[in-house]
C-alpha cells in the first residue's frame, strides 16, 4: 500500500516528538518518569512502532525510516530494560552487598575453584620435584630476580636491610604491586575465553614459580624465611589468583556447556557472578599489595614467627569468610550456569 | 570484508527493525580519541600530583594508582553514565548496546571494558581487532563475552528535511499519478542518493553541481515521466527539490 508520507508524517509527528521528549528523561540530570508517564510512554512506543512498520512497507523514505528506527529502538530498550539511577549511597550499598555476594558466588562455583587449586598444585609439585632432583632447573623455572642464592639473600636482608625500605618507597612499591597483580589476575580470569586453556596455563606457571621458590628455599634450610616472606601477602594474593582461575573456568564453562539456551544467553547469565568475582578480587589484591609493600619485605631474626603467625591468621580469617559469610542470605540468582561436571570432565 | 552490516531485532510485539553496526574502522577512530582523552587526563593528573608531592615516592604511588584507575575506569564510568558512550563514541555517534538492543547492564559494562586486557594482546588490539573483523556483528572478544554490540546512531534527524525543500509550492506534487508512481518505484538507495546530492549542495563547485544535477534529472526522468508543461520551466535543481518533496514527508521539519 502506498503511503501519503506528507499527511502521515504531519499527523504522527507530534507523537514522535512527545516520545522523544520522554526519552530525554532517561538521560542523566532529568527527572525520572512517573507511573502514569510510563503508560503514556508505552502507548507512544506502540504508535511509533506502528508508524515504522507502515513506513517500512508503504513508502520509500530512507531518512524517515532511519529516524523512526532510532526512536523505536531507544524506546524499546528503555521499556524492556530500564535501569535504576545510581547515587553515591548506592555505591556504598553495593560495596556492602559485594562483601556478602563474593563468598556466595565463590561457594556456588566451588568445583571450579577446586580445579584451579588442582592445576596450581600440579605446577607447584612438578617444579618442586624438578628443583629437588636437579637444582639447576631453577634457572629455567625462576626469573632472574629470584636466582640469588637463598643463604646470601637471607644474610643480606636480615643483617643489612636495604636503605630503600622505608614508608615512602614502600608506598610506591605497594601501589605498583596492587595494579600489577590486579592486571595479572584479570588476565588469568579473562583467558577463560580460550576455553579455559589460557587460564589453566597461567595457573600452572604460577604454581610452578611458587613450587620452585618454596623448594629452593626449603632445600637450602630457609623454609621459615620463605614462609615469613610469602605468607603475609600470599595468604591473599595466591587465593585471589586461584579465584581468578575459578572465574576463568566459569567463562569456559559458559562457552562449552550445551543446552537449550544459546551461548550468548549463557554468557549473559554469567556476567553478574563474574562482576562479583572481579570486585572481590580487586579488594583482596589491594590488601595483598599493602601487606607485600609494607610488611612482607621486612626481615629480621625475631620477625619470622610473627610474620608466619600473621599470614596464618589471614588464611584462617579468609577461610572463615568464604565458608560462613552470606550463609543466611539467598545466593545470587544472576548466574544460572552451574559448574557443569561435563565441562570439567571434557577438559 | 567490513562493509555495512546490520543487526535485525524483533521485539515481543512483532516489530522488526535493523540497527546499523559500527565497523572496525569507526571503532578504531573512536578508540584513538578515547586513548588520547585518557592520555590527556593522566598527563593532567601527573602534573597536579607533581605540583603537590614533587618527585617523592608518595607522589609516585598516588600516580601509579590514579593512572590505573583512569585507564581502567574511564570506559566503565563513561559507558555507564552516558549510556553506552565514551568520548570517542560520542564524536562518531556510536553507542554500545546489549546484543538484543537493550541498554547495558553494569556487569556488561564492567566485563566488556576489563576484557580489553585480552583484546589488546599481543599488542595494538590485534586480538580484539581480528575478532571484530571476523565476527559478523563486528564484536571484539569483550563484546562477545558481554553480549554487546556497537551500533552507529548517525542518521538524518527529522529536521534535516527542511534543507531539502526551500520551495513552498511544489507543482509536481499535483501530478498525482507520476507522484505516486515515483514513490512506489524509487528504491531507498535512489532516495538516499537524491537527498545526499541536495544536502551536499555547498560541497560541489558550480560546474560539478550542474553536471551532477543534470545527470540525476535525466536518471529520474527516465524512471517516471512528469508532464512536460510542468517540468520544462524548472531548473534541474528545482526539479530534484520537488522530487525530494514528493519522496520525503514535508511537515517533518
Amino acid at each position: 500500500m502506498i503511503l501519503d508520507l506528507e499527511r502521515f508524517a504531519g499527523r504522527e509527528r507530534r507523537y514522535w516528538q512527545e516520545l522523544e521528549g520522554l526519552l530525554l528523561r532517561f538521560e542523566p540530570g532529568h527527572r525520572p518518569l512517573e507511573l502514569e508517564e510510563w503508560d503514556r510512554f508505552q502507548q507512544l512506543y506502540s504508535r511509533a512502532g506502528w508508524a515504522l512498520t507502515r513506513v517500512q512497507n508503504g513508502a520509500s523514505a530512507t531518512d524517515l525510516e532511519r529516524y523512526l528506527t532510532q526512536l523505536v529502538a531507544r524506546a524499546y530498550g528503555e521499556l524492556y530494560q530500564s535501569r535504576e539511577r545510581m547515587q553515591a549511597k548506592d555505591v556504598l550499598r553495593g560495596a556492602g552487598r559485594l562483601a556478602v555476594l563474593f563468598p556466595q558466588v565463590f561457594r556456588k562455583h566451588i568445583r571450579l575453584f577446586a580445579l584451579s587449586v588442582a592445576i596450581t598444585l600440579a605446577g607447584a609439585v612438578v617444579a618442586g620435584v624438578a628443583v629437588s632432583v636437579d637444582p639447576v632447573a631453577v634457572n629455567i623455572l625462576l626469573p632472574a630476580g629470584y636466582l640469588q642464592h637463598p643463604g646470601k639473600r637471607v644474610a643480606q636482608e636480615e643483617h643489612h636491610p636495604s636503605p630503600l625500605l622505608n614508608p615512602r618507597t614502600e608506598s610506591a612499591f605497594a601501589a605498583g604491586l596492587m595494579t600489577h597483580n590486579i592486571r595479572v589476575t584479570l588476565l588469568v580470569l579473562f583467558l577463560g575465553v580460550t576455553l579455559g586453556f589460557g587460564t589453566a596455563a597461567m595457573l600452572f606457571m604460577n604454581g610452578a614459580l611458587l613450587g620452585a621458590v618454596v623448594a629452593r628455599y626449603g632445600l637450602a634450610g630457609f623454609g621459615a624465611f620463605a614462609a615469613s616472606w610469602l605468607l603475609p601477602h600470599g595468604a591473599f594474593e595466591i587465593p585471589a589468583m586461584l579465584i581468578g582461575g575459578q572465574g576463568g573456568f566459569l567463562i569456559a564453562a559458559g562457552l562449552l556447556q550445551r543446552g537449550r539456551e544459546s551461548r550468548s544467553q549463557r554468557l549473559r547469565a554469567l556476567l553478574p557472578d563474574l562482576t562479583v568475582i572481579i570486585g572481590g578480587l580487586a579488594c583482596m589484591l589491594v590488601w595483598a599489595g599493602v601487606i607485600e609493600g609494607f610488611y612482607s619485605q621486612h626481615h629480621g631474626p625475631g620477625l619470622e614467627p610473627y610474620q608466619i603467625a600473621f599470614g596464618l591468621s589471614e588464611l584462617a580469617a579468609l577461610t572463615l569468610y568464604f565458608s560462613l559469610a552470606g550463609r543466611k542470605g539467598k545466593p545470587p540468582a544472576g548466574a544460572a550456569i552451574a559448574p557443569a561436571a561435563g565441562v570439567e570432565a571434557r577438559r | 570484508m567490513t562493509s555495512e552490516r546490520r543487526l535485525t531485532l524483533t521485539t515481543p510485539e512483532g516489530l522488526r527493525f535493523d540497527l546499523r553496526l559500527a565497523g572496525p574502522a569507526q571503532r578504531c577512530l573512536a578508540l584513538a580519541i578515547d586513548l588520547a582523552a585518557v592520555g590527556a587526563a593522566i598527563s593532567l593528573v601527573s602534573t597536579g600530583v607533581g605540583l603537590i608531592f614533587g618527585a617523592s615516592f608518595y607522589g609516585a604511588a598516588l600516580l601509579t594508582l590514579l593512572e590505573f584507575v583512569l585507564s581502567v575506569g574511564y570506559g566503565i564510568a563513561l559507558e555507564w553514565f552516558w549510556r553506552g558512550q565514551t568520548l570517542g563514541k560520542r564524536v562518531f555517534k556510536l553507542r554500545v548496546v546489549d546484543a538484543r538492543g537493550l541498554p547495558l547492564t553494569p556487569p556488561q559494562v564492567v566485563t566488556r571494558n576489563l576484557m580489553r586486557v585480552i583484546d589488546a594482546l599481543p599488542l595494538l588490539y590485534l586480538a580484539g581487532g581480528a575478532a571484530a573483523v571476523l565476527n559478523r556483528h563486528f564484536q571484539r572478544l569483550g563484546d562477545m563475552l558481554a553480549s554487546t554490540v556497537v551500533v552507529c546512531e548517525a542518521g538524518a534527524p527529522a529536521g534535516d528535511f527542511a534543507a531539502l525543500r526551500p520551495e513552498k509550492f511544489n507543482s509536481m506534487k499535483a501530478c498525482t499519478v507520476p507522484a505516486y508512481r515515483i514513490r512506489q518505484i524509487a528504491t531507498p538507495a535512489e532516495t538516499r542518493l537524491l537527498v545526499a546530492a541536495l544536502l551536499r549542495r555547498q560541497e560541489f563547485d558550480a560546474p560539478a553541481r550542474l553536471g551532477l544535477y543534470r545527470e540525476l534529472r535525466d536518471y529520474f526522468e527516465a524512471r517516471v515521466r512528469f508532464p512536460e508543461e510542468i517540468t520544462a520551466p524548472l531548473s534541474d535543481e528545482h526539479y530534484l527539490q520537488n522530487l525530494a518533496g514528493i519522496l520525503l514527508p514535508a511537515r517533518l521539519a
